[in-house]
């Protein structure tokens, strides 16, 4: 299903995991490699593209992200920049990054996949194991002897 | 009135929330069972990641031990590091430098035999099928006359150009040992590096590399960066460069040996050139490149011979601690009719005219300086780096926004002095002051001629932990109050800035705060002092806090001396005035 807007700007719809629907520019769109392939392929054209690994809540942050970027190509990068920072804030913790990093991944948008990365590598930077264990509720599960054997390979580095 | 515990419980809570607040990320949860959506809490999201979301993480931390560290998370982690490509190895990781070398022999052979088995293997499962490749090389390590692995080092080469790196980077240094320093024989790149045909960067560095003088014919066809520094370098490449690598942008030789003269042309591309001589072995320098916009050149021979022909697109030069004189200054300048940023630190002249129609940034010093004529209707930004203030001055200052002056250690920031510089700039809207000597601030008695430049709007102090200079308490204590009465007669800003770390600078803004909070109660002060008051002077005070461009926030009193200890080093306080 493709409408024509008044611009002659091609809309078409996104319908997110959970039925909800979501109708952008083409443009705005095909930032996404993966939706712009699907167009390509016809599948716009009977109806709704369906995009089954991502959530309403996240379909929307990413049409977001995929606006301003769409719109704002001879902007002053340094305001990208800000708007960037502002908007991987919003995100509010690791959570919503990881389920932004997978819509990112699924959909194949390099310049949100690149900005996520950066936010969550920055998160992990200069802190003991420990602390990224807590902060990301990441299991330990190493039996003891693996640990002891990760531990010893690391030791040089830490000595 | 406020118990006082439960004001203190009211701070720790507003303290914590301000810091909940500027800490990034958000407040650690343990995998505790009695919050209440544990399901949610405890699940590990990111390790469920697919793997090349994960490596593309591990490839964006800044060093090689945050990927280590990275390992020891999960078994997943560690799957995902066993097929992350490493692409720094620097000795410095096992605990190895130049310096310690003769330490402890067993531990150093030990610590070498690891390093050289860690880059070898890394390298090698790079080149198994399915592996993920890195685009980037780069390798830190010494040599001496009991270790040089040469025939290693080589091989390596021959790893890192199968794999088909766009990036590399290599920094041989040689044992600080002068003993044996006749012993070591310098590393030589091997030809095979030359056959890497899909670099677009490539910097040399250390003592230890020697580079071979005759280079293939288009050897590195898309190189466009090129650093050579410290290494030993035939001018017959420098003269092949033309051919080997016509597109390179950026090339930079600094303090490297073997030269007496630098020749570059035919290169089309060419943007920055930067020439740095503190083995002052090169006589003559040669360019002649239209698309060069950069250029910089510095502690090289006082007879160095500077030829730019056909660089009139020339948009920023600098000459740092050289001794170009005036007359070679006036050639060049004329000669770029575009410039608009030049920096000129000479130790040769005492006086010098700069003239400059597109002139925007203007950076000046010189240890002999005194007379500074500028004539530039464009300038915008102009700084001044010397030990003193010049005796005369004279500058344009039509479109002037920015002014810095710089005065090193060792002098004392005379205020009277300070003022009749800032005198020269009418329009001075913010004023940056160093603050790196231990003797501050002397400002005359009587005075009553020195009249407060009211145009200052933002003052920004950088004070490190040598300002202020050691003694005890009371020493420093004097030497603040001396500092702030000086700056406050000088200018009466809206807002002070404090910039740079944190801790070495909490005495000072304590002592501030305690001299603004009291204010009211030292009335009798303007009786006893010569200094007009300027605490007097003042209506109110509001105080806020910054990080980069992050968005501010206020603060009382309480709150900044409850949290002046824990807050870390990358945010700034600002005092807001009224007068």
């Amino acid at each position: 299903m493709s409408i024509t807007t008044e611009n002659n700007e091609k809309m078409i719809t996104l319908m997110s995991s959970d039925g909800e629907e979501f109708v952008v520019e083409e443009a705005v769109a095909a930032q996404s490699q993966t939706i712009k392939h699907l167009i390509e392929d016809g599948c716009s054209t009977e109806g709704s593209i369906p995009l089954p690994n991502v959530t309403g809540r996240v379909l929307s942050e990413v049409i977001q992200y995929c606006k301003k970027h769409s719109s704002s190509d001879d902007k002053e990068e340094k305001e990208l920049e800000a708007w960037d920072a502002e908007f991987v804030k919003a995100a509010d913790d690791h959570v919503a990054l990881t389920d932004l990093m997978m819509a990112a991944n699924f959909l194949d948008i390099k310049g949100l996949l690149d900005l996520v990365a950066q936010t969550l590598a920055n998160m992990i930077t200069g802190k003991s194991p420990e602390e990224v264990r807590r902060m990301w509720n990441i299991k330990n599960d190493f039996t003891p002897e693996e640990a002891e054997k990760v531990r010893k390979e690391n030791q040089w580095a830490f000595e | 009135m406020e118990k006082v515990e439960d004001r203190i419980g009211r701070l720790r809570k507003q303290a914590r929330r301000y810091l909940d607040s500027v800490k990034d990320p958000p407040p650690l949860k343990g995998p505790d069972i009695n919050t209440i959506d544990t399901n949610i809490a405890v699940t590990d999201r990111i390790s469920m990641l697919p793997d090349s979301v994960l490596v593309h993480i591990l490839s964006l931390l800044p060093t090689t031990e945050d990927v280590l560290c990275m390992r020891l998370m999960s078994r997943t982690w560690h799957r995902i590091w066993s097929s992350f490509p490493v692409w720094e190895y620097s000795e410095s990781l096992f605990g190895l430098s130049a310096s310690n070398y003769g330490v402890d022999p067993p531990k150093v052979e030990r610590m070498r035999e690891l390093f050289m088995g860690f880059v070898h293997r890394s390298l090698v499962r790079q080149l198994q099928p399915g592996k993920f490749q890195a685009d980037k090389f780069r390798l830190h390590m010494t040599f001496s006359h009991t270790f040089q692995p040469t025939s290693q080092v080589d091989e390596w080469m021959r790893l890192v150009v199968q794999i088909g790196v766009t990036e590399l980077d290599l920094d041989i240094d040689l044992d600080l040992d002068h003993r044996y320093a006749h012993l070591v024989e310098h590393y030589e790149l091997p030809r095979i590096v030359f056959s890497a045909k899909k670099l677009t960067v490539l910097k040399l560095r250390g003592s230890g590399l020697l580079l071979y003088p005759d280079l293939d014919v288009k050897c590195w066809p898309c190189l466009q960066e090129l650093c050579l520094r410290e290494a030993y370098i035939d001018r017959g490449m420098i003269l092949k460069l033309k051919v080997c690598c016509p597109l390179i942008k950026n090339f930079a030789l600094v303090d490297c040996l073997g030269l007496d003269r630098v020749e570059l042309a035919g290169l089309m591309k060419l943007r920055k050139v930067q020439v740095i001589d503190k083995s002052r072995t090169i006589m003559e320098i040669e360019i002649d490149a239209l698309s060069l916009e950069t250029f910089c050149y510095g502690y090289g021979l006082e007879s160095c011979q500077l030829s730019l022909t056909a660089c009139e697109n020339l948009k920023v030069l600098e000459l740092e601690n050289c001794f170009i004189g005036q007359n070679v200054l006036a050639d060049l300048l004329s000669a770029f009719p575009a410039l608009k940023k030049l920096f000129f630190h000479d130790n040769s002249v005492h006086s010098v005219t700069i003239s400059g129609q597109q002139l925007e940034a203007l950076q000046l010093g010189g240890f002999n300086l005194t007379e500074a004529t500028i004539n530039a209707p464009s300038l915008q930004s102009f700084k001044y780096a010397s030990l003193k203030t010049p005796s005369w001055f004279s500058v344009d200052k039509s479109s002037l926004q920015k002014v810095t002056l710089t005065l090193f250690s060792s002098q004392s920031y005379c205020f009277a002095e300070l003022q009749k510089y800032l005198g020269n700039f009418k329009q001075i809207k913010l004023l940056t002051l160093h603050v790196d000597s231990d003797t501050v601030a002397c400002i005359p008695r009587g005075t009553d001629d020195i009249s407060v430049l009211c145009d200052i709007q933002c003052v920004r102090l950088k004070i490190s932990r040598q300002s202020f200079g050691g003694g005890n308490h009371v020493k420093r204590q004097r030497r603040y109050k001396a500092f702030l009465d000086g700056l406050f007669c000088t200018c009466r800003p809206q807002s002070l800035l404090l910039v740079s770390g944190w801790g070495s600078n909490n005495e000072f803004i304590e002592f501030l705060y305690d001299n603004l909070k009291h204010r009211v109660k030292r009335e009798e002060c303007c009786m006893s002092s010569d200094i007009r008051c300027w605490l007097h002077g003042l209506e109110g005070i509001h105080i806020e806090y910054s990080s980069g461009n992050a968005s501010k926030g206020p603060l009382s009193y309480e709150d900044l001396l409850d949290l002046l200890p824990t807050i870390p080093g990358k945010y700034n306080v600002h005092f807001l005035f009224k007068w």
